[in-house]
């Protein structure tokens, strides 16, 4: 008895204490603005609390989930993707391909002890959460092939070629927890930014 | 007792019944969707062209060019019609419509060196499998453009607009420029000639509104002298494409086995 109960005591604590943040590349963008509602990492502890009431009613098993926001619309600046410079004496035609081994267009952050899956193949979060939140990315059957973005560019001697890319997604975000026999073993915040416009801006530079 | 005996294999066999349903795999229904696209692009000779198409299974299309014999691209009654060679085949996303998934892959082509421009309104792609099965696919409007004597504009920045976020086509290319034009006489977005605003080095294209997915272009800029050029660019890349475009998705049953 005095066992389960040390254990049941280290989950409680680690389902408490992790409060690690995993960030993914939108919130690296230089700007990214929201039609309402804020990010997840804008909110603050107290606030999400508010929302934590809604998913800490116990259940059998499984995961209860709180959308804060859901779907909102955003758009975004992102940092230079490209920047290329031609030192020579004759002209380049310079060709960018990016590659992405999974969904490009989503990109995922949880806090808590929720965690994002890192596989390259298929994109989300760990532990079923995905199931739960049914947007638009769980229906899809991730396949493992490269998404591919390529760009041709002539880049004259002594310019540099930079590539911007802004644009607009669309944002969700709110709480979780998961069950298992009524003992939560999981809580955090979860988020999922969908790119659904890339605007590609080529600038040149003469140095 | 009998009577329970009978319910009893009644029981049993609606439940082997179900089973077999279940276990039996359902017959795929796969499709192709084609969205009516302004296929624009201006001859180069490293310039190549790419044709969309959405599949509803990450495992089809077969991506080996060996798995094809030939695409053509012609109008409705084929009195034109011209051969495509394939460079390549690629994945680009994926995207949810009517409740299923679709995959987006882009097919490259070389551009054909022709004499003269080749345009085609309501053109159809056909394509023959290696099988000699063949589909065909409405694309929207294509056209190669064939110019003599040009210049590419040397242009400081390339910029473009929409007119909303559901919006599908880019209604503006703004375009900042080093070279010293004096005097525009026409913009010409493939063979259609447009509005335009002029600024001192930076001209505001304005691309006329159409039920076409238009995300890339070439721009021709006429002056009295010279023939300038903004070769053919992705100013935007849409990954929702199939939920905001409300008419001029054509969708394909497609079985090539």
């Amino acid at each position: 008895m005095k066992k389960i109960l040390v254990l049941f005591f280290i989950v409680f604590l680690y389902s408490i204490s992790t409060n690690k943040v995993y960030a993914e590349h939108y919130q690296n963008y230089e700007e990214l603005n929201l039609t309402r509602g804020k990010v997840l990492d804008d909110y603050t502890d107290e606030e999400l609390k508010t929302y934590y009431k809604d998913v800490k009613k116990s259940k059998f098993s499984g995961w209860k989930t709180k959308f804060i926001n859901k779907n909102v619309k955003a758009t975004f600046i992102s940092e230079t993707i490209f920047s290329y410079y031609n030192d020579g004496y004759t002209p380049i035609d310079y060709i960018y391909k990016m590659e992405e081994k999974s969904e490009n267009k989503y990109s995922f952050s949880a806090t808590g002890s929720i965690s994002v899956s890192k596989s390259s193949s298929k994109a989300g979060f760990k532990s079923g959460l995905d199931g739960s939140l049914k947007l638009s990315y769980t229906s899809s059957e991730q396949i493992e092939r490269k998404e591919a973005v390529e760009l041709k560019v002539k880049v004259d001697p002594g310019t540099q070629v930079n590539l911007y890319i802004y644009g607009e997604g669309k944002i969700s975000n709110g709480v979780a927890a998961k069950y298992l026999f009524w003992i939560r073993s999981k809580l955090g915040g979860f988020e999922v930014f969908e790119v659904t416009t890339e605007y590609q801006k080529l600038e040149k530079v003469r140095i | 007792m009998k009577k329970y005996v009978i319910y009893g294999l009644i029981i049993v066999s609606l439940g082997v019944l179900i089973l077999i349903v279940n276990i039996t795999p359902k017959e795929k229904n796969y499709r192709i969707l084609t969205v009516d696209t302004q296929y624009t692009y201006l001859y180069q000779k490293k310039q190549s062209l790419k044709l969309f198409l959405y599949f509803n299974d990450g495992k089809i299309p077969v991506t080996e060019q060996e798995g094809y014999e030939r695409f053509k691209v012609h109008d409705k009654d084929d009195n034109k019609s011209l051969v495509l060679e394939l460079i390549n085949i690629d994945y680009m996303n994926s995207e949810q419509y009517l409740n299923e998934t679709y995959y987006k892959y882009y097919y490259e082509f070389k551009i054909p060196n022709l004499a003269n421009d080749f345009i085609v309104d309501d053109a159809i792609l056909e394509i023959v499998f290696a099988n000699n099965k063949r589909i065909e696919l409405q694309l929207g409007n294509f056209e190669l453009i064939y110019l003599d004597n040009y210049q590419e504009l040397d242009w400081s920045s390339l910029d473009s607009k929409k007119e909303s976020s559901d919006s599908f086509q880019i209604s503006n290319i703004m375009i900042e420029f080093f070279d010293n034009i004096a005097k525009i006489d026409d913009i010409k977005i493939g063979s259609e000639s447009v509005n335009f605003i002029m600024y001192e080095n930076a001209i505001n294209v304005i691309i006329p509104k159409k039920d076409l997915v238009i995300t890339n272009l070439p721009v021709i800029i006429n002056t009295t002298n010279k023939i300038f050029v903004v070769k053919n660019h992705d100013y935007i890349i849409e990954y929702n494409l199939l939920e905001k475009v409300k008419k001029g998705i054509n969708n394909y049953e497609f079985n090539i086995w």
